[in-house]
């Protein structure tokens, strides 16, 4: 190799390697006063924060020009303004609180839950949050759900983190937009549910390929996870509603007029029949209402907070007003949206980014072990990229790009390296 | 050379021409138009450099400006694909599209009556899914709040004709049961009416075909009205969606599921669910009869004076052709004007605008905003959705050719290039470039071409094919096939 070869490859070497300098290491240098923007490839850059225009940001690192970086790149931004190095953001943020704790009045907050479940509708999201929620003094959480459904998998994880987390820290309410299989058996972790007036709940009949049923022991974890999550949410009288909406199984019901009881049966024989068998069952609102399965519907926000404040009295609502949204939104809120726009952006360039990691090897599998270089080191970008977006939602790709997968493609570029 | 790749450097060297030419004929408008004296927009590049210009021309591609700096200036087209974002500097011009429709509302502001209800008026024709889209829909409803409307009219038309040109209309059961554009478009009628507007403005539907998904979308609101000879439905189908795919129980499932989607639209519009079931199964039987003047279902036939509205459509049940090509079949439910309004679907028939607002009561308060040519419809309207169409149809025609030109890509022999490898680099960065363009359009029009992302992904796969091939050659050349 010439000697201006080796020297191009040394740089290039250490172009790739000041990216990954660890997190730790960057902070250690950034000076008071300093900007530091957090990338989504894990690199953090300091400097003075020149420009923003629609998420857009000039950041002036003190040579040359100000780096441009658009907001796909931006992980997150910590602003350090007068603040010590490497100081915690939140905790900054937490000193500016603006908020008196009334005891009269209770604070509450709407957090969205949407897309497919075990993509943009996952636990990690929530689960971060709940500092966020309790740093603006939430004590009434929202749980707006509107999904198709998604990963059985992901389910126990929600459902955890809902009832595990969530209710020990917070009164917790569903308000159902639309919830679908996955969804709905998420949403009945809850013990309040509320349906907007198109709300719809059910569906949840667990399949998989081309649209081959559950059967034999899977089935029974379902319906057996059901029974439990229903159980958590005090809803066990509604176990024949909730198989009804997995398999077609006749559901009805009656409603005492002395006392406003309502009993279901796994029979057509009750007054007003919500399932004949021969279909799977998903309740609209006038249903879910009429049931007694929801405690109410309200199309905004407003009127779910008049319903509400009729057994928790007054409401605040934790956020700020944003154009397009018919809700405050809280810094919550705000995270479980930036996830699920990180996770559609991922999702939608997920196969695409395998797809081009696996012609960088078959690539370099095609040439002398010595032209291997640029081949494999763009294989490691994107297999660097996949293992990031992995780390993002670890249900990308569940099914083929697993951690053993990774393993078996380092090995794979090792070797190809070797020779 | 194959022959196809002659007959593909034909295509190009057309192609190419025709490029050529574009913008000598672009450019005759815009030299009528007089220069601002100063620039008037500020546009954003990926770059992240700002310019400062005058917006001489736009398409769906190009931005043709004046370039800004300082005191100097100099024309300069950009890329779509270059610009994030383009702010308007000041109202001092009308050299965009955009700025002459301020104008014009600000024009037609004060003409408005201080009392009068200020209608915005929107037709939504064309195909639905295609021409009736939500973007084109969105930005209409955008500009009808920057006008402050209080009411807004949406006629609901689409095509539902056999052939373009022609009267003959498709039979109900040609229709196609697809909920999904409806779903995507209704939140501009409902949530987005709180989310954007300070003061919610009412809005009416007024229909006179929503057929197949269509049929869907008025019924997200109460006040629907028809014309005389207006018709809703034709979308049936939901039974049956997948076929024979996989297990009956998951196709049920996901039948269920649809549903609870389109019976929550009703709903939430204040119309009964069962209605719903009846427009989209043909097994479901309901009749009605009318009680205090408002009607009351009972699902299945009884007698007495009941009146079916809908039957099994099994056995003698099922619509013959004479009732199908007549619309008068019961297999599945569709509404005309009567129907509807005894149903109470509708608040009433109206065949004019003039007679529409006198039936909706407010005839003689109203301004129609935006119709200076007084047809009845708000300019700026009619302006999204054409553009909206025209676009979407120039795009669509555009990708096939690109797509016809990227594999067939010429390599040309070039000068001092014994090797060919030039004339390979060439024709190299020429699919890129073409497949660059693909890319620009599918991000403009990718709701409706390419809704899926599908077929971006699988153009950003090709471009790294061809940026292989190009390593891979520069390897061999540089140090011998290995």
């Amino acid at each position: 190799m010439k000697q201006n070869s080796i020297l191009a490859v040394m740089v290039l070497a250490l172009a790739m390697f000041i990216p990954a300098l660890p997190a730790q290491a960057n902070l250690a240098l950034v000076e008071p006063g300093d900007d530091v923007v957090k990338l989504t490839d894990g690199r953090e850059l300091t400097g003075k924060i020149v420009r923003e225009k629609d998420g857009y940001v000039w950041l002036d690192m003190g040579v040359g020009q100000p780096l441009f970086l658009s907001p796909d790149k931006i992980k997150e931004i910590v602003r350090n303004s007068g603040a010590e190095a490497g100081e915690d953001p939140i905790s900054l943020e937490a000193e500016e609180k603006a908020w008196v704790d009334d005891p009269n009045v209770t604070r509450a907050a709407i957090i969205t839950a949407e897309g497919m479940v075990g993509m943009q509708m996952a636990s990690k999201p929530l689960r971060d949050a709940i500092p966020m929620l309790k740093e603006e003094g939430v004590e009434l959480v929202v749980f707006k759900v509107k999904s198709g459904g998604g990963f059985l998998l992901e389910i126990q994880p929600l459902s955890d983190v809902l009832h595990n987390e969530y209710k020990q820290n917070f009164q917790l309410v569903a308000w159902i937009d639309s919830a679908i299989s996955a969804a709905a058996m998420t949403a009945l972790t809850i013990d309040e549910i509320y349906f907007m007036p198109h709300g719809h709940f059910g569906a949840m009949t667990g399949w998989s390929g081309q649209l081959q049923a559950m059967s034999g022991r899977g089935l029974e974890d379902v319906y057996y996870k059901m029974e439990k999550i229903s159980t958590r949410s005090q809803r066990a009288e509604y176990i024949p509603l909730i198989k009804a909406m997995q398999h077609n199984r006749m559901v009805s019901y009656d409603i005492d007029e002395a006392t406003g009881e309502i009993n279901f049966y796994e029979t057509t024989a009750g007054e007003f029949v919500l399932n004949d068998g021969e279909h799977v069952l998903t309740l609209d609102s006038q249903q879910a209402e009429h049931c007694g399965f929801s405690q109410g519907t309200a199309a905004t926000y407003e009127e779910l907070q008049a319903i509400l404040e009729q057994s928790v009295g007054e409401i605040e609502w934790v956020g700020e007003k944003v154009e397009g949204i018919p809700y405050p939104v809280s810094k919550a809120e705000m995270h479980q949206r930036e996830y699920r726009e990180e996770v559609d952006y991922q999702d939608a360039r997920f196969q695409e980014v395998v797809v081009k990691y696996q012609m960088e090897i078959q690539n370099a599998q095609g040439v002398a072990v010595e032209r291997r270089g640029g081949f494999l080191r763009r294989a490691e970008g994107y297999l660097a990229r996949i293992k990031r977006m992995i780390k993002i939602n670890p249900n990308f790709g569940i099914f083929t790009v697993n951690e053993e997968w990774i393993r078996q493609q380092e090995e794979i570029i090792r070797e190809l390296r070797r020779g | 050379m194959t022959r196809l790749a002659k007959a593909a450097a034909l295509t190009l060297g057309v192609a190419g021409l025709a490029l050529t030419a574009a913008p000598a004929a672009a450019s005759a408008p815009a030299l009528e138009m007089s220069f601002a004296a100063e620039p008037t927009h500020e546009i954003l590049l990926t770059t992240g450099q700002t310019v400062k210009v005058e917006i001489v021309k736009e398409n769906d591609n190009e931005v043709e400006t004046v370039l800004w700096v300082g005191t100097m200036s100099a024309k300069k087209t950009y890329q779509r694909s270059e610009i994030i974002s383009i702010t308007e500097l000041s109202q001092t011009t009308d050299a965009s599209a955009k700025v002459e429709t301020y104008q014009r509302a600000a024009d037609v502001d004060d003409q408005i009556p201080e009392n009068a209800l200020r209608v915005y008026v929107m037709e939504l024709n064309g195909r639905f899914g295609w021409d009736i889209s939500k973007t084109p829909v969105s930005d209409a409803f955008d500009e009808a709040r920057e006008l402050n409307a209080d009411v807004i009219i949406v006629k609901c038309n689409n095509n539902w004709k056999q052939l373009d040109g022609f009267e003959d209309e498709m039979y109900d059961d040609q229709g196609r049961f697809e909920y999904r554009t409806a779903e995507s478009i209704q939140p501009i009628f409902t949530s987005e009416l709180r989310s954007k507007w300070e003061k919610e403005p009412k809005v009416v539907f007024w229909v006179e075909r929503a057929m197949s998904g269509m049929a869907f979308l008025p019924l997200v609101k109460p006040d629907i009205y028809f014309t005389s000879d207006g018709r809703l439905g034709g979308v049936e189908g939901l039974e049956g969606f997948y076929g024979s795919t996989g297990d009956e129980v998951v196709r049920d499932k996901l039948e269920s599921a649809m549903e609870g989607h389109i019976k929550g639209m009703a709903i939430a519009g204040g119309h009964d669910s069962r209605l719903i079931e009846a427009m989209t199964k043909k097994s479901y039987v309901l009749s009605y009869r009318i009680e205090n003047g408002k009607p009351v279902y009972l699902e299945g036939e009884a007698p007495g004076d009941w009146i079916l509205l809908t039957d099994d459509g099994e056995g003698e049940n099922a619509d013959t052709d004479y009732d199908i090509v007549r619309n008068q079949g019961n297999d599945a439910l569709t509404f005309d004007a009567d129907l509807a309004f005894k149903l109470n679907v509708s608040k009433g028939t109206a065949d004019t605008l003039d007679d529409l607002l006198f039936e909706m009561g407010i005839e003689d308060r109203t301004y129609v905003l935006d119709d200076k040519d007084e047809d009845g419809q708000s300019d700026g309207a009619r302006r999204e959705l054409d553009r909206w169409s025209t676009g979407i149809v120039r795009a669509d025609q555009k990708l096939r050719r690109l797509q016809y030109e990227i594999d067939n890509v010429e390599v040309r022999p070039m000068r001092n290039d014994p090797d060919g490898s030039k004339a390979r680099a060439a024709a190299r960065g020429q699919q890129k470039r073409l497949i660059n363009e693909v890319i620009s359009l599918l991000n403009k029009y990718g709701e409706v071409l390419d809704p899926g992302e599908q077929i971006r992904s699988q153009l950003e796969v090709m471009k790294q094919q061809i940026e292989n091939q190009q390593r891979i050659e520069n390897l061999n050349r540089r140090r011998g096939p290995g």
